[in-house]
């Protein structure tokens, strides 16, 4: 495959993909063209694409990603679908019966998404993890303020050992919120580093985004969901592909007009979806072989229960999803900007001197607590939302 | 009834002056028209306009409540009810009060006059008059469930009895006493004498306040009424440095000031330049037998004391309560002492956490009195008023008395800062230290020294000031 990609453009490309902070397109670029899971899904199909015959119709992922730069994650995504569709729905459209091989394709291709996903959730992680680990050296530089305060305190006479010691003591306590909170990062770090396919030298100098990226301005709607899903549902996509393939093994020639499956969303009251599915009606006069006709049968219930599961699957996503999102914006709306009333107050009062230098500090550090939560609350929605894409790809036989 | 009642909403939507002259003149001959002031500036001596004469007191940011006569009887209408009153300017607090102020108008009146007293209650709650100090009848007494059911809100109840005897005294609610004297319900009262008093002299200027205490959070408008102690606002007539008008004297005045403590605590009233005799308590004027003078006289709970001096010292001089934490603004009283612990090397990292911060306390609290931070709104430093000198760094009970040769008598208004004759005003020393002379013949016979005077060893005492802290 490397040498049909032009590996040296890659490796240059990935370089230079690396010496920005890392973006989360950029991860999944990179995921894209050094992944072991990817390259191996490549390398399976590299006669196929080695056939000139086949290039022109498979849209191969690693020549194609250099003109996705200003797409969005979802676009990457469902043009990677559509690639990994292609593959697998290639013996159908070439008329050939290869359902072993198929088998071995949607195993593939469900690793694909999956790690896709993986790439999503675990640079949502490490962008998190660094952010709260910079939080907590903060809580920490307040704290060891306050305890070095204490210490002239004591010194000076002003303080007693207790109050110095209860000083010193949310310093110690900072110290240790520190040390986890920067096992978490380079934990998330590796994590995320193994998806890329990075080694160490090149984790430890990788560079990531301050922050996680802004919640959008308002949720993806149910209509988008419903536009995006019938245009990339994975699962629902290859059922369809072994209905048609079972209908051709049994000899229906006509079932390629009768057999599009209908997949619409119903939208339910506000979050609830229904995958419609549309089964071709066939006249069970033309069904004469029962073997086949069994095998059609089979295929016609997988059809069916996909679509079940499918519907649920979306439900669920779609609702932590928007939990997710109407979390995030109540703690940036609500609860942030409260804690930074009382903070904005807190300092009017220590100028007029009605509390002291240590509440002061104090309440830096439960500021800084407020924030953490809010980043906590953005993480759970980036990572609902990288769900959510997973959702719409249908990661075949994926638990959640 | 009905009308009146409905005078009297009216009159709380619209403001009473103008409200009145729209209600029937029937409803006003019932009852005397009462009079709102809405200003928390002191008002000139009231003379009295009918009725026995007699020198009218200035009551310190505040006024007298004008009377009517009625077939030789005086009427004056007391309207409790919800009011703003400003402690200081950049300070308003809501309370309740009489006639448009907390605290109340001063009543004055002459002893033996016949006085009815319609009390108006305009509060959400029940509320009583009780007349501190005074002889009259039982029922008369104001005490709610005692001598009299509480006064509805909306309804107005008569109070009349007979000012038996000369002298100083308060009233305030004796109903729910606690919230609503916490939310500043009280007032001066002064009975005149009849004829001339053995005790009682005459004076050129006769100056009353009430001595109150609130408990408000910085940054917020009403007192908290389950305070019981920690009150963090420590007032003159529901007025507080530098919002205190000075009490403005003609050199060689003969000066009275009467002071009612209705705050939960003692307050130790200093003036400063003079001596003082406490010529009235709560009983009346103090035989001269018992009098000395004093610079400072504590005043206890529920008390009332009259001092009398001679302004016979040109010059400021400050008047205040001697408990230091008296004459400070709201104050944090967890604060932890920082004096000599170095802060100025933490300040980058605290302020890289709390943007704005600046280290405080390291030299002592006067830089308080002059650096100018953004404070919590409707609140006043716990230092500050400008002098001559520069900051003062006083807030609370402190006032000024002011003793000028030029003042007209009569004359209350400020003259300005006192223009010291050269050489009066202490000075930065800027020479050397002038030679002493030691005495060397210490001891005598009885304790003979043991060694040479220039060759004693220095001794250092370090003095600590006693620590403690119980209530206020
Ligand atoms: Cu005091």
């Amino acid at each position: 495959m490397r040498s049909v990609a032009a590996p040296s453009d890659e490796a240059v490309e990935i370089g230079q993909l690396l010496t920005a902070p890392l973006d989360r397109e950029s991860a999944l670029r990179i995921a894209l063209a050094q992944s072991p899971a990817m390259r191996r899904l490549l390398a399976l199909h590299e006669s196929e694409l080695n056939s000139a015959a086949m290039a022109g119709r498979i849209a191969n992922p690693s020549f194609s990603y250099e003109r996705l730069r200003s797409s969005e994650g979802l676009d990457i995504e469902r043009w990677l679908a559509f690639g990994v569709f292609d593959v697998l729905t290639l013996p159908q459209r070439r008329r050939v019966a290869a359902a072993d091989i198929e088998a071995g394709r949607a195993q593939l291709a469900t690793d694909v998404l999956e790690q896709m996903t993986a790439v999503r959730r675990s640079w949502v992680e490490a962008v998190a993890a660094g952010e709260k680990r910079r939080y907590a050296e903060r809580v920490l530089a307040s704290a060891e303020a306050s305890a070095e305060l204490a210490v002239r305190m004591e010194a000076a006479g002003n303080f007693n050992l207790l109050e110095r010691a209860r000083q010193q003591s949310y310093q110690a306590d900072a110290r240790s919120r520190l040390i986890v909170a920067r096992q978490h990062e380079l934990a998330a770090r590796e994590s995320l580093g193994r998806l890329l396919g990075l080694d160490g030298d090149q984790i430890r100098v990788l560079k990531l985004p301050p922050r996680l990226p802004d919640l959008p301005t308002a949720p993806i709607s149910a209509p988008d969901i419903a536009r995006a899903l019938t245009a990339t549902r994975l699962d629902l996509r290859l059922a369809n592909a072994k209905w048609r393939s079972a209908a051709a093994a049994y000899g229906l020639t006509r079932v390629t007009s009768l057999t599009d499956v209908t997949l619409s969303l119903r939208e339910q009251e506000t979050r609830g979806f229904e995958v419609e599915l549309a089964l071709p009606v066939f006249d069970a006069g033309d069904l004469q072989r029962g073997a086949g006709r069994a095998q059609l049968r089979a295929a016609a219930a997988e059809l069916e229960q996909t679509a079940l599961v499918a519907s649920s699957d979306l439900r669920v996503g779609y609702g932590a999803y928007r939990s997710a999102y109407d979390d995030a914006v109540h703690h940036r709306d609500v609860l942030v900007p409260l804690r930074k009333a009382m903070s904005e107050e807190t300092l009017l009062r220590y100028n007029g001197m009605l509390l002291g230098v240590f509440e002061l500090l104090s309440d830096a550090r439960e500021q800084v607590d407020t924030v953490i939560a809010a980043i906590e609350a953005s993480e759970r929605y980036w990572l609902a939302e990288a769900d959510l894409q997973a959702s719409l790809l249908g990661r075949p036989g994926v638990e959640r | 009834m009905t009308s009146r009642r409905r005078f009297f909403e009216l009159a709380s939507l619209t403001g009473g002056a103008v409200a009145a002259a729209t209600v029937a003149k029937a409803a006003l001959a019932a009852l005397p028209e009462p009079v709102i002031e809405t200003s928390p500036n002191t008002r000139p001596p009231l003379e009295p306009a009918s009725g026995r004469p007699y020198r009218p007191v200035v009551t310190l940011n505040g006024w007298t409540l004008p009377w009517r006569m009625n077939r030789g009887i005086k009427e004056f209408h007391l309207v409790a009810e919800p009011v703003q009153r400003e402690f200081a300017p950049g300070f308003k607090a809501n309370l309740w009060g009489y006639n448009g102020q907390s605290p109340g108008p001063t009543i004055e009146v002459v002893e033996g006059d016949r006085v009815r007293i319609f009390v108006t209650n305009k509060l959400p709650e029940i509320t009583s008059v009780h007349w501190h100090g005074q002889r009259l009848p039982s029922g008369m007494d104001g005490v709610v469930g005692l001598t009299q059911p509480g006064i509805p809100p909306g309804k107005t109840f008569v109070y009349e009895f007979v000012a038996r005897r000369p002298g100083t005294f308060m009233y305030h609610p004796h109903a729910d006493e606690m919230v609503q004297m916490a939310m500043g319900m009280m007032g001066f009262w002064v009975t005149h004498p009849k004829n001339k008093h053995p005790l009682i002299a005459d004076v050129d200027r006769d100056f009353c306040f009430l001595l109150s205490s609130f408990d408000i959070d910085p940054g917020s408008a009403t007192p908290k009424i389950m305070t019981m102690l920690d009150f963090n606002i420590w007032s003159w007539n529901s007025r507080v440095f530098p919002g205190i008008d000075p009490l403005v004297v003609r050199h060689m005045d003969r000066v009275r000031v009467r002071i009612g403590n209705l705050t939960m605590t003692n307050h130790p009233i200093h003036l400063h330049g003079h001596e003082f005799l406490v010529t009235g308590t709560d009983g009346g004027p103090t035989p001269t037998t018992t009098r000395q003078y004093e610079v400072t006289q504590d005043i206890a709970v529920g008390q009332m004391r009259q001092i009398e001096f001679l302004a016979d010292e040109e010059g400021d001089w400050a008047f205040h309560c001697h408990k230091s934490h008296h004459t400070m603004n709201a104050m944090g009283h967890d604060v932890p002492t920082m004096i000599g612990v170095k802060q100025d090397d933490l300040a980058a990292t605290i302020n890289d956490l709390v943007p704005g911060y600046m280290a405080m306390g390291e030299r002592g609290m006067d830089e308080m009195s002059t650096m100018r931070m953004p404070m919590p709104k409707n609140t006043l430093p716990m230092m500050m008023g400008e002098g001559p000198f520069g900051a003062v760094g006083m807030g609370g009970m402190f006032s000024v008395v002011k003793v000028r040769r030029g003042q007209k008598r009569n004359d209350y208004a400020d003259p300005g800062s006192y223009r010291h004759p050269p050489g009066t005003v202490a000075y930065e020393f800027t020479g050397s230290a002038p030679t002493v002379s030691r005495e060397s013949s210490a001891g005598g016979t009885s304790l003979p020294l043991q060694q040479p005077l220039q060759n004693a060893p220095e001794t250092t005492v370090n003095v600590r000031k006693p620590h403690g802290h119980s209530g206020h």
